[in-house]
């Protein structure tokens, strides 16, 4: 009972310690997009007027859609829009971009989500092959292949995969985006390429750091502990090893996100998807400030969320996290 | 200085040398370019020939003079990103261990808040919108990476105010400034020397990047990024073109990483530390003057003689290091009966643990036995695998050591790891298996079974994991118990308390216990029978009481002697316990 009471009141701290962290990542994130659309100097009079417009009718304009109010007024108005999931009006066409951005979305977080599966399968399994041959071959070669991937700039990667599988071999499709009502296979052969363009920086990393905690955990006395209790080997490693030695990799994991939600903007210009990365891109260069600011705000929304998951699951691991590290 | 440590390093040398290359190619580039980069003409995609060694591009333009011309945007920007955040970063970050609370909470969220942005996002949206201009996108990306350099700065201004020597020059009233050049400079500039390398490669990738949307650079002028962008449109026709620009930025990339690296390397940051291995025996004992060495005599009492009861055996056995080939055992025999109680004596060093640790099959990596042999109640464990092993250790052998809340995982409650034995090796269910450990708990002495059962390691005290990890050992009923230095960091009445128990447990289980101290005391209170081990050599064997009072080895004698002279660890707790003998006679 005390034990359950103790435990519950460690999670709650460790939840207000989390929230005081991204708390702020929050209120900054949301309040640094806003603060870009007031210092770009650009309002919907550009975009819906054009160079000619009488300074009267840029005022009438503007006084519609309240931009002539204090600024802090209007980022409080748009804070709470986004309670409510509104992201305003987008300056380019009047529409909302709630609306614009959540079919896209769709494509990008599928994108990422498919980066993430292969990031965290493919780079767990180097990790702990290259753990398990410590200073063998195979772990100098995986170590020599991860360095190798982790300093390629996606869009090379995205480039050298394009020729290689779609203009080389012809296998899968250079450039577009199917929806899943066309069916698994059409829709995932679209995704294949730029998320395995995408995954390359998370493959390395979570190969590095999970190479290092496993090697770190292998050596503790208590793996040779269970081995004299009599345990096999694979238990040992499924039970004693891997839950210790995941610390680092998912710190990691957790900070690899803003990357997989950053990098759709140039995977999604080498393969032509048509997602909120290139939504941004082509909004920014519009000036439509409205619709710039919502896939920013998401995307900070996202980073923050997934953080508190990976946070949480690193305090169901580790007890050590959920004490703040105190023995 | 540092420039010289760095130019004795080949990698160091060759990414300079590279660096000079790019450089000028991002200086003089535009001047050697062969035609113009911007004009067209009716050769159009034409593949690389004497006119056009790299050949041309859509419009008919000659891509090696795009490339030359593209250059100085694209180098010069990732160093104008570099120093920018340089700039940004480093001057709050050393602030912020003087500025006081407010400055130091407001730059770290901002910081935390900068590095949570997906980057590239932030980046093309910030530039497009503020301009779209190559200045505006510098400046919007030297900003976004300024918090690697605001988290070095401040680590080393805060690891040069900790350090007690800035401390004690402020008391002897140096002034500011003297102690800025003399201990500042010391330990800010080379990381931030190293991230200034390392964000320049990442600076590359990102202008690449950017320039590759048509971001800060708009697409007529040319820049590598840029120049990948129309090659990606015509890749059917020339799938090699982008060779050529990826070849510059992985190259240039390439040599910064490498700089980076060498400047980790020279100025001590990269924790590469060459690992030691078998290091076992220690250069003083190697040194010490070789005492006589007695042949190990097969002493009355049985051990030496392999007893056709044995429920371990060890015969001439030699363990050596791989790689050196050094002996660090030399030749141990012993075999022990059921509910024997051996002791092994011996410094550290001796060779002791590395006998256990064959005996367990746990040998560490770099040692094997080179002679000699094993075997587990009559079995020899050189033909043993793994599954053997399994089925072994637990119920053949088991064992306990010093600092036991080591050999526990820190993660799980104390109890779920025993109870694990009995659900695996016994096929208990849960509930049988909990049974099993808290009765197991009890006659160990362990206050509150049940509480402990739910405890961590790390909650318990040192005598109390011991009796946990002893639980563990004896929970198959082993025929062999090794207990290597198990009561050495303990205090002294909880040893009695641990030695009482292994004692009462080879009473009530016919346990054969192998005690293994450098603790004369120890042994001698325990043990009927006794091993003195140096330098991976028995030097001495018998009845406790038999080398207490006529130790016949120069060590034994040495060991004796200083018994008397500094006292017993811990008096003799009962005087009329029968096998107390021995401390009664030094006593």
């Amino acid at each position: 009972m005390t034990r359950l009471r103790r435990s519950g009141r460690g999670l709650l701290r460790s939840l207000a310690a989390l929230i005081q962290m991204l708390l702020p990542v929050l209120l900054l994130g949301t309040f640094v997009t806003y603060l870009l659309g007031v210092l770009s100097g650009l309002s919907p009079a550009h975009l819906q007027l054009g160079e000619s417009a009488t300074p009267a009718a840029v005022a009438r304009l503007e006084h519609e859609w309240g931009l002539d109010r204090p600024f802090l007024v209007q980022y409080l108005a748009w804070l709470r829009g986004l309670g409510g999931g509104e992201l305003g009006l987008s300056w380019y066409n009047g529409r909302r971009v709630a609306g614009l951005l959540a079919s896209r979305a769709v494509i990008s977080l599928s994108v990422a989500g498919l980066a993430l599966v292969i990031g965290v399968g493919l780079g767990s399994v180097l990790g702990t092959v290259a753990a398990l041959r410590q200073t063998s071959w195979i772990d100098r070669a995986i170590t020599a292949f991860t360095t190798f991937i982790s300093v390629m700039p996606s869009f090379v990667v995205g480039i050298a995969l394009v020729a290689i599988f779609a203009v080389g071999l012809g296998l899968l499709p250079s450039a577009g985006y199917l929806p899943l009502e066309d069916g698994v296979w059409p829709w995932l052969s679209h995704l294949l390429l730029p998320a395995l363009a995408l995954s390359c920086d998370t493959v390395a990393d979570l190969a590095r750091q999970l190479r290092v905690g496993l090697v770190g955990v292998l050596g503790e006395n208590h793996v040779t502990g269970a081995r004299l209790r009599g345990l096999g080997e694979v238990r040992i490693f499924l039970v004693h090893v891997l839950p210790n030695a995941l610390g680092p990799a998912l710190t990691v994991l957790g900070m690899k996100l803003p990357h997989l939600l950053g990098g759709a903007v140039v995977t999604e210009a080498v393969f032509g998807l048509p997602g909120y990365g290139r939504f941004a891109n082509e909004s920014a260069l519009r000036g439509d400030v409205p619709a710039v600011q919502g896939v920013l705000v998401v995307s900070v929304v996202l980073v923050v969320v997934f953080n508190l998951l990976v946070n949480v699951l690193l305090a169901r691991l580790v007890p050590a996290a959920r004490r703040g590290g105190s023995p | 200085m540092l420039l010289r440590r760095l130019w004795r390093l080949r990698s160091a040398r060759l990414a300079l040398g590279l660096l000079t290359v790019v450089a000028a190619l991002a200086l003089f580039g535009p001047l050697l370019e062969p035609q113009s980069p911007l004009a067209g003409s009716s050769a159009v995609l034409a593949h690389p020939s004497a006119a056009h060694l790299l050949g041309t591009d859509y419009i008919g333009r000659d891509v090696l003079s795009r490339l030359l011309a593209g250059s100085p945007v694209s180098v010069l920007g990732a160093v104008m990103v570099a120093l920018i955040a340089l700039v940004v970063g480093t001057i709050p970050g050393i602030l912020s261990v003087y500025l006081g609370p407010a400055f130091e909470w407001i730059t770290l969220r901002v910081v935390d808040t900068l590095i949570a942005l997906p980057f590239l996002l932030f980046a093309v949206s910030m530039t497009a919108l503020i301009g779209n201009g190559i200045t505006e996108a510098l400046v919007t990306v030297g900003i976004l990476v300024a918090p690697q350099y605001y988290r070095v700065a401040r680590a080393a201004a805060l690891s040069v105010v900790r350090s007690e020597y800035v401390e004690a020059a402020t008391i002897a009233g140096a002034s500011v400034g003297w102690i800025i050049r003399k201990h500042f400079s010391a330990k800010v500039i080379p990381p931030v020397a190293v991230a200034l390398a390392s964000t320049m490669g990442n600076g590359l990738v990102v202008v690449a990047s950017l320039t590759f949307l048509g971001i800060g650079v708009r697409p007529p002028e040319p820049t590598w990024g840029g120049l990948l962008a129309s090659d990606l449109d015509y890749l059917a026709y020339q799938p090699y073109a982008p060779l050529f620009p990826t070849a510059l930025i992985l190259a240039t990339v390439w040599a910064f990483n490498l700089l980076a690296d060498a400047l980790r390397d020279v100025t001590g940051q990269s924790g590469r530390v060459l690992v030691e291995r078998g290091a076992e025996r220690r250069p003083d004992q190697a040194a010490a003057p070789p005492g006589p060495r007695t042949a190990p005599a097969a002493a009355p009492g049985g051990i030496g003689t392999a007893a056709p009861d044995a429920v371990l055996t060890v015969d001439a056995l030699r363990i050596a290091n791989r790689a050196t080939g050094e002996e660090l055992v030399e030749g141990v025999t012993f075999s022990l009966r059921r509910g024997q109680v051996l002791g092994i004596l011996g410094e550290s060093g001796s060779g002791k643990t590395l006998t256990c640790k064959a005996i367990l099959g746990i040998l560490p990596p770099g040692f094997q036995v080179s002679g000699g042999g094993i075997a587990l109640g009559g079995r020899d464990i050189a033909g043993f695998t793994r599954a053997d092993w399994s089925a072994a250790r637990g119920v053949r052998v088991a064992a306990v050591f010093q600092d036991p809340g080591s050999y526990l995982n820190p993660s799980q409650r104390v109890g779920r790891q025993v109870e694990e034995i009995f659900r695996l090796k016994k096929h208990l269910r849960r509930r049988e298996a909990r049974a099993r450990v808290l009765a197991l708990f009890e006659a160990l002495h362990l206050r509150d079974p049940e509480r402990v059962f739910e405890q961590y390691p790390h909650e318990l005290s040192g005598g109390m994991l011991q009796r946990v990890l002893i639980a563990s050992a004896i929970a198959l009923d082993p025929a062999v118990l090794i207990a290597d230095e198990a009561t050495t960091a303990l205090d002294v009445t909880v040893q009695a308390e641990i030695l009482d128990l292994l004692l009462d447990l080879r009473d009530r289980m016919g346990l054969a216990l192998v005690l293994v101290s450098h603790d004369l005391a120890v042994v001698a209170q325990l043990c009927e029978e006794v091993l003195v081990m140096r330098s991976g050599q028995v030097v001495e064997r018998g009845p406790v009481s038999e080398i207490l009072r006529r130790p016949r080895h120069e060590y034994t004698r040495l060991l004796v002697a200083d018994h008397h002279r500094y006292g017993l660890e811990r008096p003799a707790r009962d005087a009329s316990a029968p096998r107390s003998e021995g401390i009664e006679h030094v006593s």
